[in-house]
Formats: C-alpha cells, sequence, structure tokens
C-alpha cells in the first residue's frame, strides 16, 4: 500500500483521544477523530476510512446510534468498526455485537499495544 | 418497604454503580494510555529516575483499574447478577496459567512455586467443570497473597489440588511458608477491608478486599473458603468447587 491506512477515531475524552491519535499514529496510520457520532458521521462520508475506532457514551450522537445509523448505509457499512469504550458489561457488548461492531474493546483493561493489534488485524482482515 | 419502591431503590443503585465505574475507568485511561506511551517509545530516551518514577504511575492507574474491577465485580456478586460460565477444563494447566499470572504481578520477589494433584497419577490429569474467571480470580488471589506475605528470602509455595468424594468436590490448596495470621485475628480474615497488622507491615498498599470478595465469589460457585495458619510458620488457604455445579 502507498498512502498509510486512515482511522477515524470518535471519541468524545480529549485526553484518551490524544492518546489513542499519538499511539496510532507512530504505528504507522493516518488518524481522523471527531468528538460525537453527528461529527463522526460527516467525517465518515467526507473521508471514507479504512477503520473506525467508535466509544460508546458521546453527547450529540452516541456510539450505538452511529453504529446503527452506519450498518443500514449500503455503502458505508463494509467498514469495520471497533468499539472502544469503558463500558464493559456483557449487555452492552452483546448490543455493539448485534449492531455490527467487528469487536469490542474495554479501554481502561486494554494497553495501546493491544489497540494497535486489533486494528491491525481488522484492516488487513478487511482488505483481503 | 413496599416492593415497587424497593425495585426503584435498586435500579438506582444500579445506575449510579454503572456511572461511577466508566467515569472511573475514562480518567485513569488517559493516565495509562500516556504512561504505557513513554515506556514504550524509545525515541525519547528518559533517565533511569525519570523511567522509575513513569513506571510508578504507570503501576498505579493498573492498581486503579483493578480496584475499579474488583468493586464492579463484587457488587454484581453480591447483587446477584453474575451469570455463571462454566467450562471443561484440565485443572492442572488452568492452575499453572493462574500462578504464572499472579506471579507476573510481582516481578521482582522471588519464589518457587510447586503444583502438584495429589491423587492419582500424573498420567490421569483431573478434567473439572469451573467458571474460569471467577475461579481464576479466586486462586490469583490467593497466590499473590501466598507471595507477598512470605519472607523476600525463603518464598515458596505449593499448590496441590484433589477430589473430594465426601464433599462431592474439588479441593484446591495454596499453601505457603510466610508470616502467617494471628490466631486472635483469624475470624476476621473474610471480612471487608480487614488486614491484620501483620500483614499491613508487609505490604501497606493492600486494599482487604480480595479475601472477602473471593468469599462472595466461591458462594456464588457453590464451593467454599478456609484456611489453616500457624504465625510465622505457615498458612494454607483452600477451595472447593462443586464437581456437580447447579
Amino acid at each position: 500500500m502507498n498512502t498509510k491506512p486512515l482511522i477515524l477515531l470518535v471519541e468524545d475524552d480529549r485526553f484518551i483521544s490524544r492518546a489513542y491519535k499519538d499511539g496510532l499514529e507512530q504505528s504507522g496510520f493516518e488518524v481522523e477523530t471527531a468528538t460525537n457520532g453527528v461529527e463522526g458521521m460527516e467525517q465518515v462520508r467526507q473521508r471514507a476510512p479504512h477503520l473506525i475506532l467508535l466509544d460508546l457514551i458521546m453527547p450529540e450522537k452516541d456510539g450505538f446510534e452511529m453504529l446503527a445509523e452506519l450498518k443500514i448505509d449500503k455503502d458505508l457499512k463494509r467498514i469495520p468498526v471497533i468499539i472502544l469504550s469503558n463500558l464493559g458489561q456483557s449487555t452492552d457488548i452483546q448490543k455493539a455485537k448485534d449492531l455490527g461492531a467487528v469487536d469490542y474493546l474495554v479501554k481502561a483493561d486494554s494497553s495501546m499495544q493491544e489497540v494497535i493489534e486489533k486494528v491491525k488485524i481488522h484492516i488487513a482482515e478487511h482488505m483481503t | 418497604m413496599p416492593r415497587s419502591r424497593k425495585k426503584a431503590l435498586e435500579r438506582m443503585q444500579d445506575d449510579f454503580i454503572w456511572v461511577l465505574t466508566h467515569q472511573l475507568r475514562t480518567i485513569v485511561t488517559p493516565i495509562k494510555l500516556f504512561s504505557d506511551m513513554l515506556l514504550t517509545n524509545r525515541a525519547e530516551a528518559l533517565t533511569e529516575k525519570q523511567r522509575a518514577y513513569v513506571q510508578n504511575i504507570h503501576t498505579a492507574a493498573n492498581r486503579l483499574t483493578e480496584a475499579v474491577r474488583d468493586l464492579l465485580n463484587g457488587y454484581r456478586i453480591q447483587a446477584g447478577e453474575v451469570e455463571l460460565v462454566y467450562e471443561s477444563t484440565l485443572l492442572g494447566d488452568f492452575i499453572k496459567g493462574i500462578v504464572e499470572e499472579a506471579r507476573r504481578g510481582e516481578p521482582t520477589r522471588i519464589c518457587t512455586v510447586r503444583l502438584e494433584q495429589t491423587q492419582g497419577t500424573k498420567e490421569t490429569p483431573l478434567t473439572v467443570s469451573v467458571d474460569k474467571l471467577l475461579t481464576g480470580q479466586v486462586l490469583k488471589a490467593l497466590v499473590h497473597n501466598a507471595t507477598i506475605y512470605s519472607p523476600r528470602d525463603r518464598c515458596a509455595i505449593m499448590v496441590s489440588w484433589h477430589t473430594d468424594a465426601k464433599k462431592d468436590a474439588v479441593v484446591v490448596c495454596v499453601a505457603d511458608q510466610g508470616v502467617g495470621i494471628p490466631k486472635h485475628m483469624q475470624k476476621n480474615v473474610f471480612n471487608r477491608l480487614f488486614r491484620a497488622p501483620n500483614a499491613l507491615k508487609m505490604h501497606p498498599e493492600g486494599l482487604g478486599f480480595d479475601l472477602y470478595l473471593a468469599r462472595l465469589i466461591m458462594g456464588a460457585l457453590g464451593g467454599d473458603i478456609w484456611f489453616l495458619s500457624e504465625p510465622d510458620k505457615e498458612t494454607k488457604f483452600f477451595i472447593s468447587l462443586p464437581l456437580h455445579p447447579k
């Protein structure tokens, strides 16, 4: 691949967003950010990212709503979405998977390296 | 109290725990991530002292994360909200994995750990149906305690297991040659936030929550937890897991 894979990071906490953005960029990804589901949808349409990292609890439009909206769009539903949330209850995880998320990571329990590995795996799967 | 009111109160308590957990995790996550990046980023070399400080920040953030998870688990177990997931498991392999995990938590402590199935032959390892997550949490706490309450120059832990036909259970024993639990305080060991004075001296940062939680978990699993301890000689913690869980 000539260009760097583009990741859209939808996250309302600016400290967390900055950390993942820097970590992913250092690992060779291009990163676009959005702070809620409304901005997120705009960015998806404009930039067509290779993968979306999506938080769940956000103002305006939350991650569940954004995920549902992506999956009913015939063009956008192909973009893999990894949920990156601090909700860890099995009901939340099940709901996100039912809506079509390819993976679910609890932020507080995942290292930067684990997040980057998951991103690499799902981008590679999606490209083949 | 009317039933509907009790339900409403329970609901509020659930919501409170849900919000509290999410908020605490959100605050601790960037502390973990940024300290993690400082430690793994070789381009920006830290001095030895800076590195040690950042390592402390990272360890403290991890401890906070674990405390939040334990508190949440404890709450769920108490509220009867935990779904038990049983899996047919080779007990020896499972215990070996847990011991390794517990040992990684205290990398500076040198310990010899022996694992032994004290029944039959090694060629017929025991397979039992266990909830790996919850059983693992209890065993990890027991191995961790055995490690930190042993003198640094004499840490020898023995983990053994056998079936008990009378109890219709498998019994796992974690034995150490550590400081032991003072006799007159042994009745308090499973109380929440209890720390024996000798334990407090050796490991001041503990919360006194692990064994309280361990007993809750063993109750939920239909098993039991108990111990024998000789101060300044040894402590043996036992758990029993039903062979035919309901």
